[in-house]
């Protein structure tokens, strides 16, 4: 839960004959999560898997059969396909390609093509009708003969349409000529225009009209008198193509209900060998072995280890290894402390990172990844994110009574949400938890739908207190960036990062430095010891000059043998330490200025939570007052009652969705960007792709 | 945004800006006999890490050409890592152009009847700047199915329409014109977003490539396909920095070298001057030249706005063009040229 799972590369070598039980064994458990094996044994193994299972044609075609088969059943109706657990088939991509090929050509296709080949017809008439409806309606108050329009001897006109971003640019090109542009309607994307000219600047028109990408409505040769009664056969004639398109949708559906079986059992055979195909892809061979390689949670190395035990009745090299948090950031992994082995010390590809959060963490676990997926062996802040968010939103958000009102929306969610909220269930835990501690930050400070005083206050109201509310929102803001500055230390070292943890934007002598302030303010304000803020300070300048001088210590550092680029402190530190750049000590300076003013800014940030805490009061408030001042008129102790209730729903709507968005901002912003780096991988476990039931 | 946002990825900028080999090196690389002595040259360089994933025996010219490219995008995608949401769209759209070349690149296979699948080695991988997918794109078989795969992208509105014209004139060239346009107005209208200093700054290192490229096309439409001006004037980008509507209008309008540059602001003009052989213009000459200007305005906004985003914008610039230089002295030495036959063509010689 705290760092994303540990992964072990496996690496698996069996007898060939063995691979379909492994396929198989490997598919279902869905654990693995494959990488290349030539990326990290290039030319350890001649690759003589050149065969069938090598053969990219073939793993294309059955792509494409598998897109052609889906397409037709798209055809017929989508939704009468029936899901059901991975099935196996045999594998045999040849005859699979072979069969589903012959049979969708001979019987399948034809029947159904000229079906929809008519009904696409019909279609793009009816559309054509459409568009000339829609051309005819902007000029039916005219009483000008279409035809005639077309054939005027001293005047060229076009009508049609351009992008819209083209449109300035065209009227632009026209300036110099003898033409009118009229744009006469427009949509999101397109204008519609009118453009005439004189006949003989024609060719000059249709040059500009090319280069504006202009596409011309086709007022057909069928069009003809005036756009009234144009208007009027068009819509018969559409009336008719209604018709016909029922007819042929009849004879399509007939046709799903004879074949919907057959090419259900093609699509499984289809999809089930297109996806062991792809999964031979990526490992290699000799003519009597195969090596799979992949990424595997360690826990679960035991249960693919016996899986492949039992597949390949223990005829197998199965080797596992851990991979070190470090591996994350470096992505280069020790692949085996033997100096002969061919792979050693060669990169790996990122190793994934597997999130695994209880339940009603997901929502959080979303929140997390949306500001980046943390890093193989990176801390993995979701449950301090749902701890602190959670904290947060009851603080700025303390109402008793609106905060039942979310945790009520929450439990509807999770237990039986309607229709039209359906899609938002997964935000159930997440409503009711923000809920709860709204209730429970209410009853602390003694409001209930905004009203003061309608349930005594357990600790103090805000409105009450505000200087010392305000202390505690910076004191809790302290805290939660002490709590960063200590995820980001233990980071580093966890990721063997030692330049980054004592020298980073937020490392151990930055962190010193925010102490050191932290310790002066103790000592002026409370202690009122001179000589304690006197040492605080200095430790403090201290901090600041190392910080000054990071530069050159990791220029030093580089020098003494480590990578160059190996961090982004060594790598800033070695472009502010750069020798003849005039900018250099000024960008070092910038760059301390820019710790200073973070750190303090991040904590003075967190005054928002007590400020939101008195503006909820303060709506309240005005909500009353609204009430109050109504309550006088005829009908106002309705009225009243109408306000407190509007002015709750729209403060649960308003100030709640605002309060939610300032709490991620002092997630992401002030405490994340303190040591999350993001970028990790997902983990997707390779898993058998035959979902669709095969019939027989 | 401001200074702050930007600090980590100016540093980080600052720090590629001193591994450029810069004109001293080009020139020292020009030196190289032949293209394996230029190879051994630049992997004395920071170019090295560029060159390692090629083996050394049997080096293709067209995977090291690949290579030093891909090293500029992946120099944007290492300072976009330290960028804040605003400041990585813009990135992302600056460096759209090398995703557009992708797509270009496809087109073109399809269109010469080849596979795009070979072609997966040569295509630039833009990592999270992409807004596309590669993969789904190099499996298209058809143009039709190319529209298809990038249908929901950036692109798929402006193809839509250019796969009209390619359909009815059978060449490419409106499909190009349309993702280069679109390339250039989604660059500026990003900008205009940005809003601020981050914009004037990005419009000083990006402004003088715009009205480069609209100078020359203006021009290559004009002389190179005899275009009608009304035509040409569609297919420039929105206005750059200094070359305005008006300017480029006359240009467009324009029959001769010594009318072009009177259209045109002084500089501008003293190019073509120079550019000029009697009657007829030397577009790759002019080229050639605007790219020397642009290099040095590029440098200019690095030292002028050196906390600002154009500052890195102008990184990328130049880097761009010292590739370019570099290609040019690899291709030089490829075809055995002489140092006379080369110098025209180097830009900082210009």
């Amino acid at each position: 839960m705290w760092i994303p799972a540990q992964m072990s590369l496996v690496q698996i070598l069996i007898l060939r004959d063995d691979l379909p039980g492994v396929t198989a064994a490997l598919g279902r458990r869905a654990s693995l999560h494959i990488i290349e094996t030539r990326d990290i044994c290039p030319g350890h193994l001649a690759d003589k898997l050149s065969d069938v299972m090598r053969d990219r044609e073939l793993l294309a075609r059955l792509s494409g059969l598998e897109k052609r088969i889906t397409s037709i059943q798209q055809e017929f109706d989508a939704a009468s396909l029936s899901l059901a657990p991975v099935v196996m088939f045999d594998f045999d991509p040849v005859r699979a390609a072979q069969d589903a090929t012959s049979t969708l050509e001979r019987e399948i296709e034809p029947a159904v093509r000229a079906i929809t080949d008519r009904i696409r017809a019909l279609r793009a008439r009816k559309e054509r009708n459409e568009s000339l409806r829609a051309q005819l309606m902007d000029i039916q108050s005219l009483d000008v003969d279409l035809g005639e329009l077309r054939n005027l001897e001293f005047v060229y006109v076009t009508i049609g349409h351009v992008p819209r971003a083209n449109l300035a640019r065209l009227e632009e090109s026209l300036r110099e000529m003898p033409s009118i542009m009229i744009p006469y309607s427009f949509t999101r994307d397109e204008v519609f225009i009118a453009a005439a000219t004189l006949r003989h600047l024609e060719s000059r028109l249709r040059a500009a009209l090319k280069g504006a990408y202009f596409k011309p409505v086709e007022l057909g040769e069928e069009l003809s008198g005036v756009p009234r009664d144009a208007l009027e056969r068009l819509e018969q004639d559409t009336a008719e193509i209604d018709r016909a398109l029922k007819q042929e949708t009849a004879h399509l559906a007939a046709l799903g209900e004879r074949w919907g079986k057959t090419l259900r059992d093609l699509l499984g055979r289809v999809r089930f060998n297109r996806s062991v195909l792809e999964f031979y892809a990526h490992f290699e061979g000799t003519g009597q072995t195969a090596l799979i390689t992949g990424f595997v949670p360690s826990d679960e190395t035991e249960l693919v280890r016996k899986d492949l035990e039992e597949a390949t009745s223990g005829r197998l090299v199965f080797e596992a290894r851990v991979m070190p948090a470090s591996a994350g950031i470096t992505s280069v992994g020790v692949i085996s402390t033997d100096t002969t082995h061919p792979a050693r010390g060669l990169a790996v590809p990122a190793v994934p990172t597997l999130l695994r959060n209880p339940g009603f963490l997901k929502p959080f676990e979303s929140l997390t990844v949306t500001y980046g997926r943390p890093l193989y062996g990176e801390f993995d802040p979701t449950i301090i994110l749902a701890i602190t968010y959670v904290f947060m939103f009851g603080f700025m958000f303390g109402d008793l009574g609106q905060g039942l009102v979310i945790a009520a929306l929450g439990a509807l969610l999770a237990l039986r949400p309607p229709r039209a909220l359906r899609q938002f269930s997964n935000a159930a835990g997440f409503l009711l938890l923000c809920g709860s501690s709204a209730c429970v930050f209410g009853l602390l400070y003694g409001s209930a739908f905004g009203r003061e005083g309608l349930i005594p206050a357990i600790w103090e109201r805000p409105i009450e207190n505000i200087t010392s509310f305000l202390v505690v929102g910076i004191l809790y803001g302290i805290l939660q960036n002490v709590m960063g500055l200590v995820i980001n230390f233990i980071n580093n070292l966890r990721q063997e990062r030692l330049d980054e943890a004592i020298l980073g934007e937020f490392g151990l002598v930055s962190s010193v430095f925010y102490f050191s302030l932290l310790g002066a303010a103790y000592c002026a304000l409370v202690s009122r010891s001179a000589v304690g803020v006197r040492v605080a300070l200095l430790v403090a300048a201290a901090s600041v000059i190392v910080l000054i001088f990071r530069g050159l210590i990791m220029k030093w550092v580089v020098k003494r043998g480590r990578e160059p680029g190996s961090s982004e402190t060594a790598e800033a530190g070695a472009a502010e330490a750069e020798p003849g750049e005039t900018t250099g000590l000024f960008a070092s300076l910038l760059g301390v200025f820019d710790i200073v003013l973070r750190h303090l800014t991040n904590s003075i940030s967190f005054v928002r939570l007590s400020a939101f805490a008195i503006a909820h009061v303060a709506l309240g408030i005005a909500i009353y007052t609204i009430a109050g001042s109504v309550s006088g008129l005829p009908g106002g102790r309705l009225l009243s009652v109408i306000a407190v209730i509007l002015g709750n729903a729209g403060v649960i709507a308003l100030e709640g969705m605002i309060v939610g968005i300032q709490c991620l901002r002092l997630e992401f912003y002030e405490f994340f960007s303190k040591f999350l780096r993001g970028g990790g991988v997902p983990y997707d476990p390779w898993r058998l792709d035959s979902e669709v039931k095969p019939g027989g | 945004m401001g200074v702050r946002d930007l600090a980590a990825a100016q540093a980080v900028t600052r720090s590629l800006l001193g591994k450029l080999i810069g004109p001293q090196g080009i020139d020292a690389l020009a030196k190289s006999e032949d293209v394996s002595a230029a190879f051994a040259f630049l992997e004395r360089t920071a170019y090295k890490e560029a060159m390692a994933g090629i083996p050394r025996s049997g080096r293709v010219f067209r995977e090291v050409e690949h290579a030093l490219r891909q090293s500029l995008i992946d120099d944007a995608i290492k300072i976009w890592h330290f960028l804040g949401a605003a400041h990585r769209r813009a990135l992302t759209l600056l460096m759209a152009r090398y995703e557009i070349t992708n797509i270009k690149a496809v087109f073109g296979a399809i269109e010469g009847g080849e596979d795009p699948r070979a072609l997966r080695g040569f295509l630039f991988e833009m990592g999270p700047l992409a807004r596309v997918d590669l993969d789904r794109l190099i499996e298209a078989t058809s143009v039709a199915g190319l529209t298809e795969a990038l249908e929901g992208s950036p692109y798929g509105k402006t193809l839509d329409r250019a796969l009209d014209r390619y359909r009815a004139e059978k060449t490419l060239f409106p499909v190009e014109v349309a993702l280069d346009l679109q390339y250039f107005r989604s660059l500026l209208a990003g900008l205009e977003k940005l809003g601020g200093e981050d914009q004037r700054s990005m419009l000083a290192a990006v402004g003088p490539e715009i009205d480069a490229r609209n100078l020359l096309w203006v021009l290559r439409y004009r002389f190179n396909f005899g275009l009608e001006p009304e035509e040409i004037f569609n297919y420039i980008a929105p206005s750059g920095l200094e070359l305005t509507d008006e300017m480029l209008w006359n240009v467009a309008r324009s029959e001769d070298p010594a009318e072009i540059a009177s259209a045109l602001p002084r500089d501008f003009g003293a190019l073509v001057e120079k550019a000029r052989q009697g009657r007829q213009l030397d577009l790759i000459h002019l080229d050639v030249l605007l790219r020397r200007r642009l290099w040095v305005r590029a440098r200019r906004a690095i030292a002028r706005g050196p906390f600002s985003l154009g500052m890195i914008a102008g990184y990328l610039i130049v880097k761009r063009i010292e590739l370019d230089e570099i290609i040019t002295v690899l291709e030089s030495r490829r075809y055995a040229m002489t140092d006379a036959e080369v110098a025209p063509f180097l830009i900082h010689q210009g």
